[in-house]
């Protein structure tokens, strides 16, 4: 039982499919995928070079994301209706493309050099029978794909063109391949036809209407096929199926870019220390064309799935940004000037390619990033837009204001530097100065230093540290911003000379490990401190709560009355701690602590969890917007029926707090970790001396 | 020592010859038309040829934007020693001092004038009831300065010189939420006025209702503060009141030390229940 | 056109605080910044340098770290700035600072335009631009709210707002201006552009090099001169209420009625 292979056809298409089809159809697919990566200015020698970077860097990580994404659909699977037509899609076109191509291999290569066929008896068998299978559930994906885009209609889709003839021609070759299946079978009829069930089924139907033309039919549908196939095969690069070839060449140039990361467009320490000239340098980027390749090639990569935008906080408050739309249409304006082959005059702004409101809606929580099946940046995007307009002075008095009080009053609250350690009066909290050796430097950070309800979550955490018998210490009136604000808002250079500040401090008391409970200060210390040389260790203290619930140096919460106190309990992931930070567990095991099963998860919770409205800077700011990013967030936390939240950042307790207040119909409490830990701990006050 | 005190038709002389009494008795008030004399230069030349025939040694001038610019012309044409937005003056073994505000409001300076002829000017009310006849003068011509274009412009609002205000803060959660201030500021017969994040960052109201270092100072009987923090750029512009209410819901607000009384509640829960018994006076 | 912009190292007012435990003013230890002010008279000479192709220097009287101030103000657009600065800055009043500044006015000079902010956010007097026009005998307006060169002829036309008026004068240059905050929106000026501003645009000056005799410049030959300090605020009653919200209403009326503000 083998493959009458070519039956009823000329002879001379044994060699003229090589000769008229595959051949022409690879040297169009080369021609066009060369012309499809240089229009966004790449090249395939950058692309080369770029690949073996990222492999010598990096070559677990790498091939861990590129074959998890490709073949393991790991971020595709992410929305369940997109997976199930791209799986089907993916999967169906990939084993008929490999079937087709086995016989060709098998018909003309090993069976004319080695005389050898493996396309024969069982293994024949399944091999129609999964190929026509291939062909029905290609059919069921085109038909999902199109109930999905054409009835169901979810906003976010993209509205490419290209998406409609890849659906159309997908449909027809499968389709065509079973009618010619069914013209074979008919023309040639075979003992174990019914190994290909579609395409005998398909026969019998047609029987009666084909009648004596069969071999005519099989011709007629042969040739459509072929053609339609190594046609829609070469241009594949012109439509958005490009991403076939585009997106794990963009996966693998950039797969050991770390969450939330931005980039790094100078490293001004380095050239101040060197005296070096900081006359070229320039932390904006005017225009997508002035990216180096790998953000350009980043850009173009996008193919308008639409997943980012779904996510995205500050589009569902209806804020005027969608990350979508921003990545179309810096990608739509990079290829214009590469066409035109000379920078534009005007940046995007002037030129109407995104607008300033755009740039500042963006909270970086980066949902959109954890969801792109391109790993494009969306956010780093946006922030470097915001350093264009940094430098180019065009900035926002509130953010203009939130820049100057960092510089001059040391936080970015404008408050003056001489009330930092206001929180700790009567508190009796070691400074560097009593306790030059501590375990852990306790970083305050500017929220709980400054505003009056952050304020206990810093006093919560002394008062644990000190029933723990940590040892620890605060900087106290030496502690300054950690520049977040900076970096997230765009002044790239102010928040360097800081970070560079800083590390100085952090070295010049030899601090080894430093302890936050402000997932902000976290990230920046641990994500980009190290860029300009920080050698520290930055623990968040729900790690560090966790730790000590768990080896009962503190007491669980469920004392009777604390208990009562915390009901049902859920918790908010901070974007930077869960998402960006990877940091899951510890603050679960917290809540476990405090409220045992009457513990509940937010539906949309750990890495799909929902920015409470103030990153990005976006605590010292306003943007048009039609709700507020926290009252969507707060909904989604009530909607678990709880009675408390717990956060595990100054920023979501402020933002969540404040929506609670709004919300007059909601009960709901907010409350640090800290808060809730320090609620289980004895009333009377530890001795004063451990 | 003799002093002379210099105001526009429609000012008040009372504060400044006030603020001179403490130094000295002769006290000579002039009232001087704006018309003829819009520039500086001008009022500052007619001012110096009546120190000079008067034989004034302390000029007192109002604080007014007008007058700022005739203070600093007047100082430099007499050599004089200059107190600006003085609040005190005083006889000292330092000489004759004056107080005033320094750092955005924080202390209170001694300044010692070490000139022979001393220039001050502090804040006027306006005039109720009749005003005096200007004095006649002759406008002097001003070399390089023409006045092309006067525009009156609308009275000021009834701010700077309410008897009772009532201010708000950040605490209001919306613009809407203003007519929860002002039916209160009805009932009270009070102008409204707020600080200046209402103005700078939610842009709700002008900068005529700001209250505070950089909006208007005002010297009310009752000063109402409605969700107001009170930093010291705000502080700075009420502080002078007679009666000082304030509410906040944070016990440690710093707008609690500089109030007479301290409210320590939601202005949601507060002002509606306070504008009803009010009305129901 | 040449244009002189003055701008004042000051330290930040949020900053300086009155220590009730030692009875002293904290200053020193505040963080300095440009006065907020004089940011509108720089943006407005760098406007008129890009319309006029002016050359725009920075002018300013301080200690020798108000170089930093001075070099954020030529990050905003001017051509250079010049520091004066010695042992005397420390005490200076409004009248000696106006003394070294048209000095430097002459020593630089001729200028066209001198700019400056209306006031200085730390002594809030408002004297010096004032008293640079009166030693440099040009007209000055002050509170200058709106601003059109002419095109570069040798007047300019100006408005300014005073007490219930808006008042236009056309003025011959050289002049004197200070500007409102009414004026314009001063550019922000990133770190990076500040420093890329290199110190050989940044020239230090002696009282000598503009031709002030320093002798002049002391506490006691000065006009005025600060012989004491004390905290500002006035004392209140502080008496605390809370409760519920009636009672607390009860309690505000109760107040009121006693100090006679309820009729």
């Amino acid at each position: 039982m083998s493959r009458e292979y070519m039956v009823q056809l000329p002879p001379w298409l044994h060699w003229g499919i090589y000769v008229f089809a595959l051949l022409p159809t690879v040297l169009v697919f080369g021609w066009l995928m060369t012309r499809r990566v240089q229009r966004s200015g790449t090249t395939w020698g950058e692309l080369g070079r770029g690949l073996t970077e990222a492999f010598q860097r990096n070559p677990k990580t790498v091939t861990r994301r590129v074959v998890g994404d490709v073949f393991g659909q790991v971020t595709v699977r992410r929305d369940r209706l997109g997976a199930l037509l791209h799986l089907l899609i993916f999967g169906s076109f990939g084993l008929l493309v490999v079937g087709t191509a086995l016989v060709a291999v098998e018909q003309d290569f090993t069976r004319l050099v080695f005389g050898w066929r493996f396309l024969t008896g069982g293994l024949y068998a399944v091999f129609e029978a999964v190929l026509d299978t291939a062909t029905l559930t290609l059919i069921a994906g085109v038909l999902v794909g199109m109930w999905r885009r054409y009835r169901l209609r979810p906003a976010h889709l993209g509205g490419r063109t290209s998406v409609h003839v890849v659906y159309g021609a997908l449909g027809w070759l499968a389709l065509s391949g079973l009618l010619l299946e069914a013209g074979r079978l008919l023309a040639v009829p075979v003992e174990h036809g019914g190994w290909s069930y579609a395409g005998n089924g398909l026969a019998a139907l047609l029987d009666p209407v084909v009648g004596d033309h069969a071999v005519g039919f099989y011709q007629v549908f042969w040739a459509a096929h072929a053609i339609s196939a190594f046609v829609f095969l070469a241009l594949i690069p012109l439509l958005m199926l490009d991403h076939i070839v585009v997106l794990p060449l963009t996966l693998a140039i950039q797969a050991d870019r770390e969450p939330g990361r931005l980039t790094t467009p100078f490293d001004l320490p380095a050239i101040v220390e060197a005296e070096g000239d900081l006359e070229g340098i320039s932390a904006g980027v005017a225009n997508p064309v002035d990216h180096p390749w790998q953000r350009r090639f980043m850009l173009d990569a996008c193919i308008d799935c639409g997943r980012c935008e779904a996510v995205c906080p500050a589009h569902a408050a209806g804020r005027p940004l969608s990350p979508r739309q921003v990545v179309q249409a810096l990608g739509a304006d990079l290829r214009t000037s590469i066409a035109a082959g000379a920078p534009p005059e005007a940046d995007v702004f002037a030129r109407g390619v995104v607008t300033e409101d755009i740039a500042w809606s963006c909270l970086t929580c980066g949902a959109c990033a954890r969801e792109c099946p391109a790993l494009v940046d969306q956010p780093g995007s946006l922030v470097e837009l915001r350093r264009h307009l940094v430098e180019g002075g065009q900035v926002p008095e509130r953010q203009a204001g939130v820049l100057e009080a960092v510089e001059r009053n040391q936080n970015p609250l404008g408050l003056p530097s001489y009330q930092r350690t206001d929180w700790m009066t009567g508190l009796d909290v070691p400074t560097l100065a009593e306790n030059p050796q501590p375990e852990y430097l306790y970083w305050i950070g500017c929220m709980a230093a400054y505003d009056q309800r952050a304020r206990s979550v810093a006093q919560a955490m002394v008062k644990i540290l000190k029933h723990a018998g940590v040892s620890f210490a605060v900087l106290g009136e030496e502690e300054v911003c950690c520049g977040e604000a900076q970096r997230k808002l765009g002044d790239e250079a102010g928040f360097q000379m800081r970070a560079m500040e800083n590390i100085a401090l952090f070295a010049g008391y030899e601090i080894v490990k430093v302890l936050t409970h402000c997932p902000h200060c976290l990230a920046t210390l641990t994500k980009d401190y190290p860029e300009f040389g920080a050698k520290i260790e930055v623990v968040h203290h729900s790690v560090l709560l966790a730790e000590l619930l768990a080896s009962g140096k503190v007491p669980a919460v469920g004392g009777a009355g604390s208990a009562a106190e915390v009901g049902t309990l859920t918790f908010h992931d901070p974007c930077n701690l869960g998402r960006l930070g990877g940091v899951l567990d510890p603050p679960r095991a917290v809540c476990q602590a405090a409220a045992g099963p009457r513990f509940v998860e937010i539906g949309q919770s750990k890495d799909t969890s929902f920015c409470c409205g103030a990153g990005g800077g976006n605590y010292f700011y306003k943007v048009p917007e039609e709700r507020s990013v926290s009252s969507l967030r707060l909904a989604q936390a009530s909607a678990t029926g709880a009675d408390t939240v717990a956060v595990a950042c100054p920023f979501c307790l402020g933002m969540l707090e404040d929506a609670a207040r709004s919300a007059s119909d909601s009960p709901l409490r907010i409350a640090d970790l800290a808060e809730l830990v320090a609620s289980g701990l004895p009333e009377e006050k530890p001795p004063e001396e451990e | 020592m003799s002093a002379l005190v210099i105001v526009e038709p429609g000012q008040d002389p009372q504060n400044l010859v006030a603020l001179a009494q403490p130094v000295t008795d002769a006290v000579e008030v002039v009232v001087l038309a704006v018309a003829g004399l819009e520039a500086g230069e001008a009022t500052a030349e007619v001012v110096a040829g009546l120190v000079s025939s008067r034989g004034a040694d302390l000029v007192l001038l109002p604080a007014t934007p007008r007058f700022a610019e005739v203070a600093a012309l007047l100082t430099g044409r007499l050599d004089a020693a200059c107190a600006p937005d003085a609040i005190a003056l005083a006889m000292t073994p330092d000489g004759l001092t004056a107080d005033r505000l320094l750092y955005g409001g924080v202390v209170v300076g001694t300044v010692a004038l070490q000139r022979p002829v001393r220039v001050v000017t502090a804040v006027v009310k306006p005039l109720e009831g009749a005003a005096a006849a200007p004095e006649a003068v002759t406008p002097p011509a001003v070399a390089g300065k023409t006045l092309t274009g006067r525009t009156e412009t609308a009275a000021e609002g009834g701010l700077a010189n309410a008897e009772r205000v009532v201010a708000f803060g950040r605490a209001l959660r919306s613009q809407d939420d203003i007519a929860l201030v002002q039916a209160l500021a009805d009932a009270l017969g009070a102008a409204v006025g707020c600080s200046r994040p209402i103005v700078d960052d939610n842009k709700w109201l002008d900068l005529s209702y700001q209250v505070g270092l950089t909006g208007t100072t005002v010297r009310p009987q009752l000063y109402l503060a409605l969700g107001i923090s009170g930093q010291i750029q705000h502080l700075v512009g009420m502080r002078d009141s007679t009666l000082i209410v304030a509410v906040n819901t944070n016990p440690s607000a710093p707008i609690f030390e500089a109030s007479d009384l301290s409210v320590v509640g939601d202005l949601y829960q507060i002002v509606p229940r306070l504008t009803a018994a009010l009305a129901a006076r | 056109m040449r244009i002189l912009v003055c701008v004042k190292h000051v330290p930040d007012t949020t900053e300086v605080r009155f220590d009730p435990a030692t009875q002293e003013l904290r200053v020193r230890q505040a963080p300095t910044k440009i006065n907020n002010y004089d940011e509108n008279a720089m943006e407005a000479a760098v406007v008129l340098r890009q319309a006029l192709k002016a050359e725009v220097v920075v002018g300013c009287v301080g200690p020798s770290e108000a170089a930093k101030t001075v070099k954020e103000a030529v990050a905003m657009g001017a051509d250079r700035g010049v520091l004066v600065t010695g042992p005397w800055v420390g005490e200076l009043d409004a009248a000696g600072t106006a003394s070294v500044i048209a000095g430097l006015a002459r020593s630089e000079g001729p200028f066209d335009l001198v700019l400056a902010g209306d006031v200085s956010e730390d002594g809030y007097h408002s004297l010096v631009p004032g008293l640079v026009a009166t030693a440099l005998s040009v007209p000055f307006v002050r509170g200058v709210s709106a601003l059109d060169s002419d095109s570069g002829g040798d007047l300019v036309s100006v408005e300014r707002q005073v007490d219930g008026a808006v008042e236009s004068y056309s003025v011959t240059l050289p002049a004197v201006l200070s500007v409102s905050t009414a004026l314009n929106t001063p550019r922000t000026v990133t770190k990076l552009q500040v420093m890329k501003v290199p110190m050989s645009k940044v020239a230090t000056r002696s009282a000598a090099d503009v031709g002030v005799d320093e002798a002049r410049l002391t506490p006691d030959a000065a006009a005025t001169r600060l012989v004491g300090v004390r905290p500002a605020a006035t004392p209140r009653s502080n008496e605390v209420v809370t409760g519920e919200p009636d009672d607390v209403v009860a309690q505000i009326i109760a107040r009121l009625e006693q100090a006679g503000v309820l009729a």
